[in-house]
């Protein structure tokens, strides 16, 4: 499994979000760090196929991000994101089943399964509009993994969950990234100093770092701050 | 498409759930209600005498029996302006009669003239021809000319009114189903409005709740999607608005009866052209609203999609769609821009559509207001359920 991003590049009128970026990507957990306006969610919505790239391709084993096939394999968590405030987490999952593809059978077991996985069964049937921050992240978190994607896409995956879940839910991803391809973008340096394989570090569009962190390499939060500090290269 | 049905099912869900649906129906539905509980209950002066309408009409209905039934001609004409001077009891009879058909093709001027010999006079109509046709006739060659009809159009028109097989008419009464074709006017409005209200935010809410992020970028997020968002709005579309007509026509025909459904619509506008019983022109006029809806529901979501805003649709259909039509003209001056505006469903469903005699020229011939609507509702339809497609499918997430 391979995921290439060949010289991916995102201009806007007076912009550039994604400079020439290029990766192969195996499966394991990456970590993709970088200040707001990097342009991390830029380059991870290129890799969900919902932003065209000005340049270059994303493909999979050489399928192409913008086929259906691509898009069976994936799951995505964006960063902000709603929901049909009318529908119970229940629905809202089966709703996004249907989406990715999954049979009737399919989507009951994989629903209950995942409901069960992000600890909202005592919710399950009640309506999005009265769960809190953490409650929507879960369910947030439960779509992405429904059609047991190849390629997740998680977008400050940890957002609004309290340490506990937090944790639980880093221990997860890990376990996640043994059989697939994970990109987890966040702020919080000590999820990625956990679980990322390798760290892939952002500033002004363009990849500054990649590569294996190990405590050989001293404190990852003080290198990436040393990155963003003004001049610092 | 896998899983398209389930799809459907949950975007029906999304609009049903939201109680903007449901407030804009119960008003639809109560409007409808009231209007018809007003005729049957509220007293008001009708033709010097308190009544409700139903009253009213009820004693009409009873008034017109000893002519029911009877040809329309110049006999019958004769009896009418012989009751006329006669007194209000003996005119009883004829009130519809004189006001709706004698009046309307000889005009109000003439038809004070008094005999129907002097009528026939003034408009120079021969002593062998009936007035009430003859007089129809040159009724329609005036209006044809304030159309603007090229004279190929007036001959088509003319060969028309040499074949018609309803003439001479049947008096019947037609009440009910006169009312029931008049609220086609209405129920297109209630259905715009309602359609507006309930159908804009389909699309946009995905890009305003920013649930598209994850719609999108799903195996059927994109082309299954997309036809089971449609198909989700032509479902509800076609169900609230046959609901509003069923509201809209079953009242006034069970209050009013169902008698006159088979008469020629004539009866009640004498200067149709066109060949219709009242029961297939109600038939007509709801199927074409059934259509207009359908018309007016691909608008909505095109917008929807296209400008990802419902406030905009909203606007395209209530504003330019209803309200424009309702409070402009244009003059029948401006021939192409003037038909193409009066092709409108406001104009085309309701009954005075029908007195719209101005011809759509095709390969081979012409086709009238009532069959070029249809038509062109269903191209347009198609155009804006294709305009949407390509603009959802090139959508793309960015700039948040």
């Amino acid at each position: 499994m391979e995921l290439i991003i060949d010289r991916v590049t995102k201009r806007y009128q007076n912009k550039i979000a994604v400079d020439r970026i290029s990766l192969k990507l195996h499966k394991g957990v990456y970590g993709l760090l970088g200040a707001n306006g990097a342009g991390k969610t830029t380059l991870m919505r290129m890799l969900c196929g919902i932003l065209k790239p000005t340049e270059g391709t994303v493909a999979l084993d050489g399928m192409d991000v913008s086929e259906e096939n691509y898009r069976a394999v994936l799951g995505y968590l964006p960063q902000d994101f709603g929901y049909y405030p009318e529908f119970s987490g229940f629905d809202f999952l089966m709703y996004m089943a249907a989406l990715k593809g999954l049979s009737k059978e399919q989507a009951k077991r994989k629903t209950a399964e995942l409901i069960k996985l992000v600890a909202l069964e005592d919710v399950a049937k009640k309506k999005i509009k009265t769960y809190s921050g953490g409650m929507k992240q879960r369910i947030g978190i439960a779509q992405a993994l429904l059609n047991a994607p190849e390629v997740l896409v998680l977008d400050e995956p940890t957002a609004g969950l309290d340490p506990k879940e937090r944790v639980r839910f880093r221990n997860l991803i890990a376990e996640l990234g043994k059989d697939c391809i994970v990109l987890l973008s966040t702020h919080i340096v000590s999820d990625i100093e956990h679980i990322a394989d390798e760290v892939l570090m952002m500033k002004d569009g363009q990849l500054i770092y990649q590569g294996v962190w190990d405590e050989s390499n001293g404190d990852l939060e003080k290198f990436y701050l040393s990155q963003f500090e003004e001049g610092g290269e | 498409m896998k899983n398209f049905r389930t799809l459907v099912r949950f975007e029906l869900k999304k609009i049903l759930s939201r109680k903007m649906t449901w407030i804009a129906f119960g008003l639809v539905f109560l409007t409808m209600v009231a209007y018809a509980v007003i005729e049957v209950t509220v007293t008001r002066n009708i033709k010097g005498v308190q009544a409700t309408q139903y009253e009213a009409e009820q004693q009409d209905k009873e008034n017109q029996k000893p002519i029911i039934g009877r040809v329309v001609d110049d006999a019958l004409v004769e009896e009418a302006l012989t009751a006329l001077t006669t007194g209000e009891s003996a005119f009883k009879p004829y009130t519809d009669v004189y006001n709706v058909i004698v009046r309307e093709v000889c005009g109000t001027a003439v038809s004070n003239a008094g005999t129907l010999e002097k009528m026939k006079e003034v408009l120079g109509i021969s002593e062998d021809e009936d007035l009430v046709y003859a007089a129809r006739k040159i009724r329609i060659e005036s209006a044809m000319a304030e159309q603007y009809l090229t004279e190929k159009e007036k001959d088509y028109w003319r060969e028309v009114l040499e074949n018609e097989d309803t003439v001479p008419w049947t008096y019947e009464y037609y009440v009910g189903p006169y009312s029931a074709l008049t609220l086609a006017y209405t129920a297109i409005v209630l259905i715009a409005v309602m359609l507006a209200v309930c159908l804009a935010n389909l699309f946009a809410d995905e890009h305003q709740k920013k649930t598209d992020q994850l719609v999108l970028c799903s195996r059927n997020g994109r082309k299954v999607l997309y036809w089971a968002k449609l198909t989700a709005g032509m479902v509800f579309t076609m169900v609230s608005a046959g609901l509003i007509l069923l509201i809209s026509a079953v009242p006034q025909l069970v209050i009013f009866g169902t008698e006159g459904l088979h008469a020629p619509i004539q009866l009640g506008m004498p200067s149709v052209m066109v060949q219709m019983t009242f029961g297939e022109a109600i038939w007509y006029c709801y199927m074409l609203t059934i259509l207009a809806a359908l018309m007016y529901s691909s608008i909505i979501l095109c917008c929807s999609e296209l400008f990802r805003n419902s406030t905009v649709a909203v606007v395209a259909i209530i504003g330019v769609l209803v309200l424009l039509p309702m409070l402009v003209m244009v003059p029948y001056e401006y021939r192409v821009l003037g038909q193409i505006f009066d092709l409108n469903p406001i104009n085309t469903v309701a009954i005075w559509g029908f007195l719209d005699y101005r011809l759509v020229p095709v390969p081979g011939g012409f086709l009238t207001v009532q069959q070029a609507a249809p038509m062109v509702y269903v191209l347009l339809s198609v155009a804006f359920v294709f305009i949407g497609r390509r603009a959802y499918l090139k959508y793309q997430v960015g700039g948040r």
